[in-house]
């Protein structure tokens, strides 16, 4: 299953990293808490219509806040809602989605080491599979490197913690399970290759 | 004015896609304030009145729900050194008490909460009991939250308890976790005449490195003037394949050569036992899950060992 994930990882990063793609729909990411990381940064890519994006995050926890950990997480987001509010404003109030989440740690192992028998520990060591739902407001800058910024609210909770949710319906509540983390997005203008576009016609 | 606002923003929702209007109802609020906010307010304050919203929001949020990562090891809600903590709670009552010691002993708590939270109220309603022993896996996957979680359930017991360390407890960050939030994983106490020494032999976390459990150390706590009896508490049991075989024998006989020496009680197994295991004066007892519904109420007077298995 692992294994399948990271083949997954790897086709859409030789997608998105060829030259013509590396501008397009594309966004960059800064998070703060969210289960990935004290704060975490993102390359995402999007769909045409901006619905779904998907993208790698990696994330870093510092000693004072219960680390150093470590994570590399590949996040997909679907908005079905798009409420524009205002000339420049729009809010997605719903949107929801998944990460698949490596952690790195000194005390995280990779994988269960030889000193256990096969299947003693039944879990993953490290790899952690998240569900997650948000709400974000976003605005449409008129100028400058950036066309679209995005502020959202997002919370999470991972299979370990829908496992004992499911086992404790008496005393585990969906409030104890969920995480929250905000963060943004900036979203890449593309005025610039179309302008290097048109004068390749004009000339 | 809120009704007529309302209507008009659910015309607009009609009008855009009729097949979301249902789930686009849900959001009417934000539809409402839409049109609200566009009566009042122009241009980039809508900007403010958004991020104010949001701020709003986060303010309603407690500082020890921003998960940094399922594996830290600290947040804003974790308490500090509940062993010590509970062991002097329960020596500052010793005075007061009879010469009983009377204590409840259960261990793998590990994700059974719902059962966990019968236990304590089940514990609750038992007269005079001192403390409650847990004989380690405090957890399953040696996260924080779980081991949080077990202690918001055992803080609703009358009386203290202490946790000793089971090899699930290990996994992971478990170990910092256990250290910052139970204290030393080798610990003693004296109440009553009776010294419990709590000890890791979670031996196979530390791959058989020879070093757990620390025998000269359990050595050096037999011999105490302050204490006529001696109880071993610890998870795996020495006659299960997670202890090391190598220490097996030096750990049952160091047990055995102290005829003070007259308990060893532990957990891992799952299932209840009580037995003379290596044909000495020492008796091992096991105690099952909280999964199993049952734990064991224990009395000692005079190094005599009362027990009786309790359902719930």
């Amino acid at each position: 299953m692992k294994r399948f994930y990271f083949i997954v990882i790897l086709l859409y990063m030789s997608h998105a990293m060829t030259a013509q793609n590396l501008r397009k729909n594309t966004s960059y990411g800064i998070q703060y808490a969210g289960s990935v990381g004290f704060i975490s940064m993102g390359y995402y890519k999007h769909s045409a219509k901006g619905k779904i994006s998907i993208g790698l995050v990696y994330g870093f926890t510092p000693k004072k806040f219960g680390g150093p950990l470590g994570s590399l997480s590949l996040k997909v987001r679907y908005d079905p809602f798009h409420l524009k509010v205002h000339r420049n404003i729009s809010i997605q109030p719903i949107q929801i989605g998944f990460f698949l989440a490596q952690n790195f740690g000194k005390n995280i192992d990779f994988k269960w080491g030889s000193n256990y028998p096969k299947g003693y520990y039944w879990w993953g060591s490290s790899f952690r599979q998240h569900a997650f739902i948000s709400t974000q407001v976003s605005f449409t800058l008129p100028k400058g490197y950036f066309s679209k910024a995005s502020f959202y609210l997002e919370a999470n909770t991972n299979d370990l913690y829908l496992y004992s949710y499911f086992s404790n319906r008496n005393t585990i509540t969906l409030y104890d399970i969920f995480f929250f983390g905000i963060g943004s997005r900036f979203y890449l203008r593309e005025k610039q290759a179309q302008k290097k576009a048109y004068h390749r016609y004009d000339l | 004015m809120t009704a007529a606002y309302l209507q008009v923003s659910t015309q607009n929702i009609h009008g855009r896609n009729p097949s979301t209007t249902l789930l686009r109802i849900l959001f009417i609020n934000t539809v409402c304030m839409k049109t609200v906010l566009r009566q009042i307010m122009p241009g980039w304050q809508h900007f403010k009145i958004a991020i104010s919203m949001i701020l709003l929001s986060l303010f309603t949020i407690a500082c020890d729900k921003f998960e940094y990562s399922p594996y830290q090891t600290d947040n804003a809600n974790r308490p500090d050194n509940l062993n010590n903590k509970n062991i002097e709670a329960l020596l500052s009552a010793e005075a007061h008490a009879d010469d009983t010691v009377r204590f409840i002993f259960t261990g793998d708590s590990q994700r059974f909460y719902d059962e966990l939270k019968d236990l304590v109220t089940k514990a609750n309603s038992l007269p005079k009991v001192d403390f409650l022993i847990l004989a380690g896996d405090i957890t399953d996957f040696g996260l924080l939250q779980e081991f949080i979680w077990i202690n918001d359930e055992l803080e609703g017991l009358n009386f203290p308890y202490m946790a000793v360390v089971g090899n699930h407890d290990l996994t992971s960050n478990g170990s910092v976790i256990y250290t910052s939030m139970f204290g030393q994983k080798n610990f003693s106490f004296v109440y009553k005449r009776h010294k419990f020494i709590f000890h890791d032999t979670n031996s196979r976390e530390y791959n058989f490195n020879g070093s757990v459990p620390n025998i000269p150390w359990l050595g050096t706590q037999l011999n105490d003037s302050k204490a006529d009896w001696y109880i071993g508490v610890s998870h795996v049991p020495p006659y299960d394949v997670d202890f090391d075989k190598n220490l097996e024998n030096p750990y049952k006989d160091q047990w055995a050569a102290d005829s003070a020496f007259i308990l060893s009680m532990h957990g891992h197994l799952h299932t209840s036992g009580d037995s003379h295991m290596y044909d000495d004066h020492v008796r091992y007892i096991n105690t099952a899950a909280v999964q199993q519904r049952e734990f064991i109420l224990m009395e000692l007077v005079n190094g005599k060992i009362n027990k009786r298995i309790i359902y719930y």
